[in-house]
């Protein structure tokens, strides 16, 4: 489904990402873990051309994004993302943030758009909060509308950049089993994230990046209890 | 002896006749020492405007002006012409045997008065301020955000132009601007226009224009520090649902950098109400020419001036109070 061949990626001299291939399969959920600075946002970053790669072309299905004709936005419309800081927009009301962009971007009526708001809110269990605005919502009930959000545009992949890192201990769990949800129902997921826990028992592979390369992947079973990479051994000793 | 008798009838006479004159003279208003004159004097009290009381040594001659007072004793007088809403005016003026003489008095109004004399000039000058504040203005913010969001485009070209326009109108004073457009235009325009003269422009026309473009180039960096304060946060995420650059920017950055441009562009206004005075040069009868036209007139700078500055102290005034008010309000309602 989502193919990157020999990524690269320079901020001037900074070499970010130095060459990432991989895949992921329809409905698989890829967790990326590894030190930060290893260049694991960048790389979701770049799936979904927030950043636009320096090297090395990304397909999505059988389509070329990379490509210069592509348009940008059509792409994004089929990627959902996932910010550490929400993003929400804090000018407009909760139901608002769902379906701006389903009316303005898919053209869909404003009750369609609202009635399928409300559905997204029942599903990540904030009904009662459609009419709040983001700074009334705990940190976790905001990261739960940014998901609402980006799933309102019906996307055919979602990337998570570090989703639990801002929010209190005990507000990770409600994103988690949101996304855990997500999973089950069968999307298609890239997780850039710390969480461990969640890496083993939803995440179909893991991939650990350090310093812009991917130094291993496989099973959650076979990184987390029998790394090969010495590298991978003393990043998850140090976080285990 | 019959002799000596008749020189001393004739000395006795002289004696008479000359203390009967002396006693004549003494009395005052006597149209005897009018015709002898060579005792008294006379004086005649005029002032512009007429009609005002004449004091002499402090006390009320119950005379109007212009008068003509016969008979003065020679001595030295304190004259003084009071009249209502003038200030007393007075003069002293010593007097000759056989003088004649004038003294003409130029009484001020009082200062009040005056003012409220002037006021409806200023007023209408207060008007024209006004209008060339709130369309310089009005044109300001339509210029000033296109070249603002012109500033922060990822176009290159539109950002270099846009930076020059910022920096030339921010960077030179806005008196040569003025002058620029009033006096620099002309000939250009008829060298384009091929016409052997000048093309002349009109002081409203060349004032709006240049309070508009200078008012634009503030405007356009109020805009753009506007934008550039929102978290870039923002327009990753409204970019990465698909919308387009412009649909991120009127949806998601322009509605909340709105919240941040306003109080400043209140200040702006503020700004652009005392800047505007300087269009004064080239003839618009706006606050300050008003000012300087009743100065000519009246040669009363002090009332006048004042008066002026007051005029525009009650302009701004509500436009700062509302700028305060509104900083308030919306630091409160700011939202992480």
């Amino acid at each position: 489904m989502i193919r990157l061949e020999n990524i690269h990626k320079r901020f001037g001299h900074l070499h970010v990402l130095r060459g990432i291939s991989a895949m992921v399969s329809q409905g698989e959920v890829v967790c990326v873990i590894g030190p930060s600075g290893s260049g694991k946002s960048t790389l979701l970053r770049c799936i979904n051309l927030l950043e636009r790669p320096s090297a090395g072309r990304i397909f999505i299905g059988e389509r070329e994004i990379t490509d210069h004709a592509v348009n940008v936005n059509e792409v994004r419309r089929e990627i959902g993302m996932v910010f550490q800081h929400f993003h929400l927009f804090p000018h407009r009301k909760v139901i608002d943030n769902i379906a701006m962009a389903p009316i303005h971007v898919r053209r869909m009526s404003k009750e369609k758009a609202y009635a399928k708001a409300m559905a997204l809110l029942e599903r990540v269990g904030l009904t009662s909060k459609a009419n709040a605005y983001p700074d009334q919502l705990s940190g976790g009930q905001q990261q739960r509308v940014a998901i609402a959000r980006a799933l309102a545009m019906e996307p055919k992949v979602m990337l998570f950049d570090e989703p639990t890192s801002a929010l209190d201990p005990e507000m990770i769990q409600e994103v988690l089993d949101v996304m855990k949800n997500l999973a089950t129902e069968g999307m298609t997921m890239i997780v850039v994230t710390h969480e461990m826990g969640f890496a083993r028992e939803v995440g179909d592979r893991v991939i650990f990046m350090d310093d812009g390369v991917i130094v291993e992947e496989g099973s959650p079973e076979e990184i987390f209890s029998n790394p090969k990479n010495e590298r991978t051994k003393s990043f998850l000793s140090k976080i285990l | 002896m019959n002799h000596m008798m008749r020189i001393c009838s004739i000395l006795l006479r002289v004696v008479a006749v000359l203390s009967l004159v002396l006693f004549l003279s003494l009395l005052p208003g006597s149209s005897m020492s009018n015709a002898a004159g060579a005792g008294s004097a006379r004086l005649s009290v005029t002032s512009t405007p007429e009609g005002a009381e004449v004091w002499i040594n402090g006390e009320n001659t119950g005379f109007i002006t212009p008068h003509t007072f016969d008979g003065m004793r020679p001595g030295t007088y304190k004259v003084e012409v009071r009249m209502r809403d003038y200030r007393p005016e007075a003069r002293s003026i010593s007097l000759d045997p056989g003088d004649d003489r004038s003294i003409s008095f130029y009484p001020a109004i009082r200062s009040h008065i005056f003012i409220l004399g002037i006021i409806p000039a200023l007023l209408t000058g207060a008007l024209m301020t006004l209008l060339l504040t709130v369309i310089a203005v009005g044109d300001g913010i339509i210029i000033g955000t296109l070249v603002g969001i012109g500033r922060v485009v990822h176009n290159r070209i539109s950002r270099a132009i846009c930076g020059a326009y910022v920096d030339f109108f921010r960077g030179t004073p806005l008196l040569v601007q003025i002058f620029m457009i009033h006096f620099g235009l002309p000939p250009i325009l008829g060298r384009l226009l091929n016409r052997p003269e000048p093309v002349p422009l009109d002081p409203f026309f060349s004032a709006i224009l240049a309070l508009s473009i200078n008012s634009g180039a503030y405007v356009a960096e109020i805009v753009r520090a506007g934008i550039q304060s929102i978290d870039r946060g923002q327009m990753e995420a409204a970019r990465s649902l698909g919308m387009t650059y412009g649909q991120a920017m009127r949806l998601v950055i322009l509605p909340q950098a709105m919240k941040r441009i306003i109080p400043p562009l209140g200040n702006e206004f503020i700004a652009m109400l005392k800047d505007s005075s300087l269009v004064s040069i080239i003839g618009m009868e706006e606050l300050v020419r008003k000012g300087q036209i009743i100065v000519t007139r009246s040669y009363r700078p002090e009332d006048t001036w004042f008066t002026v500055g007051v005029v525009f102290l009650f302009m701004t005034l509500p436009f700062t109070r509302l700028v305060a008010y509104l900083e308030r309000r919306l630091r409160t309602g700011d939202q992480a």
